[in-house]
């Protein structure tokens, strides 16, 4: 049977999908099927970070109280200098491999940078406390203690896209004979 | 022992099962755009069919686990996309139009009426959207996503004469409107 119309479709039959997907379409679908494993990590860091604070606040309200010789206070900004360098460092290796291994979850990179960024805030303050004279021994420990609690959290976050990266990569598959 | 489909995309679609998101990313580039499609025939509607198509991946993903590459994954999710739509369609209790036969004279007389018209593709996308909804998606089935009337009957829950008789309205409705919207092209 002569179907002229069936013929003239099947002949221009790409002309009929015009349409494009609509845009964030895809970003709406990850949410839908992978929006709680960000939850899940938001958590996870969140202990993290007020765990951090509430110690670095609790040190810095102790230094307030305890005076400090003058000989000890040099000696001490010259271990900070080297001991800075080498957390520096460290921070920006490991903060480096998360963004690399967190490529697909940029909501995620966002709230690491905020969460590191009010870690930084109180490490400039301690800093100042620092300049200050004010206790150094304990201000040291408090900066060394915020260097440690952002290499923590990044390590927490690796280990989560590790784990991640893990579940997707493990085999079920079994075919049908 | 079943003969599975060499899909292309094996290792991708492999991947998107086990949970991969950038896999899962990588098949919805792959197939959005036809699916997209397909839902806005089926739906008629560009807000519609956005949300069809949302519920048509995320089902796809879910379910994926399941697919045991009998078929290529491109039929596999364009029969998942045809039947969420036509269910949803259903849910909102809109009128199918899925009745009685018509006789062999009449599918000839509209044969007859096609040879006479001008055919383009904007012109016939138009005319289908004019298509009272249970002939929209006959006519979408059997003349663009290429399923037979066998298979139109086990989608739509249909015998196939019923099929064949519901294609022959389709056809002739929809030539009815080019023929009019070729005369208003004519008088303008």
């Amino acid at each position: 049977m002569n179907d002229r119309l069936k013929q003239y479709i099947d002949q221009n039959r790409g002309a009929f999908d015009s349409l494009d997907a609509p845009i964030g379409g895809w970003d709406a679908i990850d949410k839908q099927l992978h929006g709680h494993k960000h939850k899940r990590f938001r958590i996870l860091r969140y202990s993290g970070i007020a765990a951090a604070a509430a110690l670095i606040g609790i040190m810095l309200y102790v230094t307030v109280l305890q005076p400090q010789n003058n000989g000890e206070q040099i000696a001490e900004v010259s271990y900070m200098s080297e001991a800075e360098l080498y957390y520096a460092t460290e921070v920006n290796q490991k903060r480096a491999q998360v963004y690399q291994m967190s490529a697909q979850y940029p909501e995620l990179q966002t709230e690491m940078d905020n969460d590191l960024a009010e870690l930084d805030t109180i490490m400039a303050e301690l800093k100042r406390d620092l300049k200050d004279n004010v206790d150094n021994t304990e201000v040291v420990e408090a900066m060394i203690q915020n260097y440690r609690m952002k290499l923590s959290i990044l390590e927490d976050i690796m280990q989560f896209l590790e784990e991640q990266q893990e579940d997707n990569e493990q085999t079920h598959t079994s075919y049908a004979l | 022992m079943t003969q599975h489909s060499t899909d292309i995309h094996k290792p991708i679609i492999e991947k998107a099962a086990k949970g991969n998101a950038k896999a899962q990313r990588k098949l919805y580039e792959l197939y959005a755009r036809a699916m997209f499609n397909i839902c806005y025939r089926m739906m008629n509607s560009t807000e519609d069919a956005e949300d069809m198509l949302q519920e048509v991946f995320c089902e796809a993903f879910r379910r994926l686990h399941s697919f045991r590459f009998d078929s290529t994954f491109g039929a596999w999710i364009k029969r998942i996309t045809i039947n969420r739509c036509i269910n949803e369609l259903k849910r909102r209790k809109l009128n199918l139009e899925l009745n009685e036969e018509i006789t062999p004279d009449i599918i000839n007389e509209e044969q007859e009426n096609e040879d006479e018209l001008e055919l383009k593709v904007e012109h016939i996308k138009l005319a289908m959207s004019m298509l009272p909804d249970g002939y929209r998606i006959i006519f979408s089935l059997y003349m663009l996503e290429g399923y037979d009337h066998q298979e139109i009957a086990e989608i739509m829950n249909i015998t196939v004469s019923t099929s064949k008789s519901q294609l022959a309205r389709a056809k002739r409705k929809l030539t009815e409107i080019l023929k009019a919207s070729s005369m208003q092209y004519k008088l303008n």
